[in-house]
């Protein structure tokens, strides 16, 4: 059974009184465990693709299925609930809670969903943490960090619940190789270690490099999408 | 939620200034509540001692033509008792009636003393010693000399009276009067006392004499123009009417008696009543300009954390929880600003029912016995009115907080995130 189906997903964006088709009708299909990424020039419904992915958006038209569970048509609260459990995102600018400590915005996520022991819960964060390389950083606030911490960061929080998906959107845009490099390293590490599937849209062959599956976007429409490895 | 509550908390940290400057906003609002609050409550309180005291008692029998009478100090319609029984034996009936624990007679008149060049016009009022003494604690405002004692041909005289007529404690004055079947008299009293009150009206124009010499002079015994009754608390009064009421309408065949509760039917009680329901509006419509401040702060707040919202709602947390993280940041700021407020408020009301505010030249040449208030106001420290501010603003700020945080709550989350 495949974690995820679209079945011709379209979204139009209604500007006044134009229609603008940002999907043209989507067929994609992905399985536990993917590493995939999707790039595509600007404007080729990258970040609309992975809005409906992710259960932030719905679809003009066509059916979306996350887990087997139909999600194109869900509720405000509903959709809220599935991204809850079933997704983590990794944004391009991190997105972290500045008053919050890099422990407390992992804590923040994982508050969400885990209602363990304050104990299990402050292990699974330090582990977390450890894991992506931010031992002995966990006290410290997004402005006493780098980019690549914050976004270490920003995985973490995505991770620590341990969500089927993580979509990242542009996560190493902000950062130089080097870094970017360490990043997608971590993924790809994650990847392989809990079978977290990935989905990326980049414009970083660097990213690319580490994907097991391409899906080029064109238009609004998949042009190609290969699979490697 | 905690950690919502936690987080709303820490990001109040996020721009100091701006979050002090709403804290200071709703403080002061409720600062200004506190203590007009205060201020109304001691003018009010001031106002119904002095009412009650000079004019209503709890409740007062009257002769029903005397209450349209009573600005001529009519003695035309007197009370003689039940049926002209006397008012003592009336009195001993009241008294019987549950919940009265005091009767308080009363003989008031309009008496004049003629100086070389002018006539000086004055209240006389025939009194129960003692009865006063219990009810007003009358002695205490005699400044100079005593009380008048029953059956004594002597008279306590206002000190701005005294003053007026350039006579004495020790020294005797003639008053003239006219009884209630026109006879013009006059009849020579010992000042005994110099009676002090804060209400320049009383101290000017008031005198007693015992309601025996009173009765004597006016050729009315066994009359009175009023009873006061007082019961345990002016705010019960109406508890006991029942009672009253059942008693007059088995002993007044006349039905010519009307008892009057203290707070019906006098025109500037009712007035008052109508006030305080507008203060209360008054209030409510301070805080909620005060409130403007803290709903730009946190529209701000929300504008400047778009994309925030937008990684929250990715994150999973529903509309519901995003309109409570708002609300709390508003909501502590709203306690926050209250609790100070309600603390200085404190302060200064507390120090104001000390050292009163005075407003004496606001009230000179008010000669109205209906305006019974003293010329130097104590706001009144209490409890209730802190706690009542308190609540009052941290709810009021809440509510307002809820407009901006259901902004928040209806963000879409793409377009959150598409924010810059």
């Amino acid at each position: 059974m495949a974690l995820l189906e679209l079945n011709k997903v379209k979204k139009i964006y209604q500007q006044g009184k134009i229609e603008v088709p940002a999907l043209r009708g989507i067929d994609l299909t992905v399985e536990q465990g993917e590493f995939t990424t999707i790039f595509g020039p600007s404007g080729s419904g990258k970040t609309t693709l992975l809005n409906m992915i992710g259960c932030l958006d719905t679809p003009t038209e066509g059916e979306i299925r996350l887990n087997d569970k139909k999600v194109s048509d869900l509720s405000r609260k509903e959709l809220a609930m599935t991204r809850r459990y079933n997704i983590g995102f990794v944004f391009q600018s991190y997105n972290l809670i500045p008053v919050l400590t890099a422990y407390e915005n992992v804590e923040f996520a994982i508050r969400l969903t885990d209602h363990t022991s304050e104990s299990q819960m402050k292990e699974k964060v330090l582990k977390m943490l450890a894991e992506v390389g931010l031992k002995g950083l966990e006290s410290r606030r997004p402005n006493e960090l780098s980019g690549g911490e914050k976004q270490r960061v920003a995985i973490a929080r995505a991770l620590v619940k341990e969500p089927k998906l993580v979509l990242a959107d542009e996560p190493t845009a902000n950062l130089d190789s080097e870094t970017a490099a360490g990043v997608v390293d971590i993924m790809r590490k994650m990847n392989k270690e809990l079978n977290t599937t990935f989905i990326f849209s980049t414009h970083d062959p660097m990213v690319m490099k580490y994907a097991n599956r391409f899906i080029n976007l064109k238009d609004g429409m998949i042009s190609a999408d290969e699979r490697r490895g | 939620m905690k950690f919502l509550w936690n987080l709303a908390k820490k990001n109040l940290s996020r721009s100091r200034i701006r979050t002090s400057v709403s804290i200071v906003a709703i403080a002061f609002a409720i600062l200004a509540v506190v203590f007009a609050r205060g201020l109304i409550n001691g003018m009010l309180e001031s106002f119904f001692e002095n009412h009650i005291h000079y004019k209503a008692g709890h409740i007062r029998v009257i002769d029903e033509e005397y209450k349209l009478k009573e600005r001529l100090m009519s003695l035309n319609y007197t009370l003689d008792g039940f049926n002209g029984k006397g008012y003592s034996e009336m009195i001993e009936k009241i008294k019987s009636v549950e919940g009265v624990e005091q009767v308080v007679p009363r003989l008031k008149f309009g008496a004049i003393v003629s100086l070389e060049d002018e006539l000086v016009g004055m209240m006389g009022w025939g009194v129960d010693p003692l009865e006063e003494i219990k009810f007003m604690g009358i002695d205490k405002n005699i400044t100079e000399g005593r009380m008048v004692q029953e059956g004594n041909k002597e008279v306590v005289m206002g000190a701005g009276l005294l003053e007026k007529i350039g006579r004495e404690v020790g020294e005797k004055v003639t008053i003239l009067y006219t009884t209630p079947f026109g006879s013009f008299k006059g009849s020579t009293f010992q000042i005994v006392g110099k009676y002090q009150s804060d209400i320049q009206v009383m101290s000017d124009k008031l005198f007693f004499l015992p309601l025996g010499q009173a009765q004597r002079i006016l050729e009315m015994p066994g009359e009175v123009t009023e009873l006061l009754l007082i019961t345990s608390n002016h705010d019960k009064a109406a508890s006991v009417l029942p009672g009253l009421n059942e008693l007059f309408s088995q002993e007044d065949e006349s039905g010519k008696y009307t008892l009057q509760i203290w707070n019906k039917g006098y025109d500037l009680i009712e007035l008052f009543d109508f006030a305080v329901k507008m203060y209360n509006s008054i209030y409510i419509f301070i805080i909620i300009l005060s409130c403007f401040v803290l709903v730009n702060t946190l529209i701000m707040i929300i504008n400047e954390r778009t994309r925030e919202i937008g990684m929250m709602s990715a994150l999973g947390l529903k509309s519901r929880e995003i309109l409570y993280l708002f609300t709390m940041e508003g909501a502590i700021i709203g306690i926050l600003g209250s609790a100070l407020g309600t603390v200085l408020g404190g302060i200064l009301t507390r120090v104001f029912s000390v050292v009163g505010i005075d407003y004496s030249a606001a009230y000179e040449g008010i000669e109205s016995t209906d305006f019974l208030m003293s010329p130097i106001y104590y706001t009144v420290f209490s409890l209730e009115n802190l706690v009542f501010c308190f609540v009052l603003g941290v709810v009021i700020t809440t509510i307002a907080c809820v407009i901006p945080a259901r902004k928040a709550a209806k963000l879409e989350p793409t377009e959150a995130l598409r924010q810059i």
